[in-house]
């Protein structure tokens, strides 16, 4: 549904400004968004002021600093570093991203840090996303055949073939793009949602799977694929540089094609 | 057998309402080009559906109810409130004219990449412009 506003018990409020670090020359401010889910206080925005010189050179790295020197109680998902995890996607400066590929150069001298948008927040920067692992689960996310195997050897693909999955492959399920949709953001329990179509395109588009007409029917709803009204938010906010927009365009000609037979 | 594993087992005694995290309005979600072109279809279309359409069908009706609330009705019409609403109206068809060819190319699976959506959406404000002006200077 259209809701524009915060409901009450999440509208931030201004927080504490922690001093910076002893000594520091160069630095940069982060607005970190924090919220204890054992306190019945709104959530908070608190500034800390990391130092450039003693920190890694990307926002994970400033946070990493914050968590360590300032203040260990905040709470955030981090796990690889380089950007092949997705646990540390969250919203900065206003836009979707992963901490650990955002270089600190890029942003400005003060920068919000956010998590991501229109989720419900477990604690400072982590949202609840088992709904969106639920939606990951219903497209049934594996190769589906019939179970018998084939004449000989493995299930063979070309190189042509092969070479439709590029782009679609190396999503690793940030939930950048998914959280940046604002069709999601009114429709998220029963729109899809753009990650979740780019997974289920991955497996239209593989040539081993052979489930291709129930995966069709499941997505010929008004709701799970057609509230996509091609806005591209998650084009733009895919840190990876992938294209859930015309994984879903795709998907919907793949549709329209089936219907024309 | 294992108990399922629930994440309320986890929680104190009483599970908390979590707060939904900030989005869109106020400083929490930066607007960006692809997301004003999606609203500007969406306001246009608006407006012509609520607004205009409703408008032009009481301007025939005033045709059908004879010379004086015909009369009227041209006069509210070339006031400056009319004139307005035209000169919106004008506006509004064409950007929504530009703006819906623009995704019916989409629908054909091309212009997608980053520079592309930024270029037809720029390429869609320039036609509108274009067309806008070419109504008014037909009309005045």
């Amino acid at each position: 549904m259209l809701q524009l506003r915060l409901p009450k018990n999440a509208r931030p409020v201004t927080g504490k400004t922690h001093p910076p670090i002893a000594g520091a020359s160069r630095t940069k401010t982060l607005k970190i968004y924090r919220f204890d889910p054992d306190s019945d206080e709104n959530p908070r925005i608190d500034s800390y002021t990391v130092d450039l010189d003693t920190c890694g050179p990307m926002l994970l790295d400033a946070i990493n600093q914050v968590k360590n020197e300032i203040d260990p109680s905040l709470t955030y998902r981090r796990s690889c570093r380089e950007g092949i995890c997705g646990s540390c996607a969250m919203n900065v400066g206003g836009k979707n991203a992963l901490a650990c590929t955002t270089a600190l150069e890029d942003l400005d001298d003060e920068v919000t840090v956010y998590p991501l948008p229109h989720m419900p927040v477990v604690k400072d920067l982590v949202p609840d996303l088992s709904g969106f692992y639920e939606q990951y689960a219903a497209i049934k996310p594996w190769l589906r055949n019939d179970g018998k195997p084939v004449e000989e050897g493995e299930r063979l693909q070309s190189h042509e073939e092969r070479e439709k999955l590029d782009g679609l492959y190396e999503c690793i399920l940030c939930a950048c793009c998914q959280t940046s949709c604002p069709s999601y953001w009114w429709n998220g329990d029963r729109y899809l949602g753009p990650a979740i179509l780019l997974q289920a395109y991955r497996w239209l588009a593989d040539s081993r799977d052979g489930d291709r007409e129930a995966r069709l029917d499941y997505l010929d709803d008004a709701y799970r694929l057609y509230r996509c009204h091609t806005i591209l938010s998650c084009t733009s906010a895919c840190p990876k540089g992938l294209n859930p927009g015309l994984a879903i365009a795709e998907t919907k000609k793949m549709l329209l094609a089936r219907k024309g037979k | 057998m294992a108990r399922p594993f629930d994440p309320g087992m986890l929680m104190s005694s009483k599970p908390k309402q979590r707060p939904l995290s900030p989005y869109m309005l106020g400083p929490y979600y930066r607007f960006e080009f692809q997301t004003l072109m999606s609203i500007g279809f969406r306001m246009s279309g608006v407006f012509l559906a609520m607004i205009l359409a409703p408008l032009a069908c009481l301007w025939m009706l005033t045709l059908g109810l004879g010379p004086e609330p015909f009369a009227a009705m041209q006069a509210f019409m070339s006031g400056w409130i009319g004139t307005a609403i035209a000169w919106l109206a004008a506006l509004a068809v064409s950007f929504h004219l530009c703006a819906g060819i623009r995704h019916l190319v989409w629908d054909t699976g091309r212009f997608f990449s980053k520079p592309q959506i930024q270029s037809t959406g720029w390429l869609a404000i320039v036609a509108t412009l274009a067309i806008w002006a070419l109504t008014l200077w037909c009309a005045s």
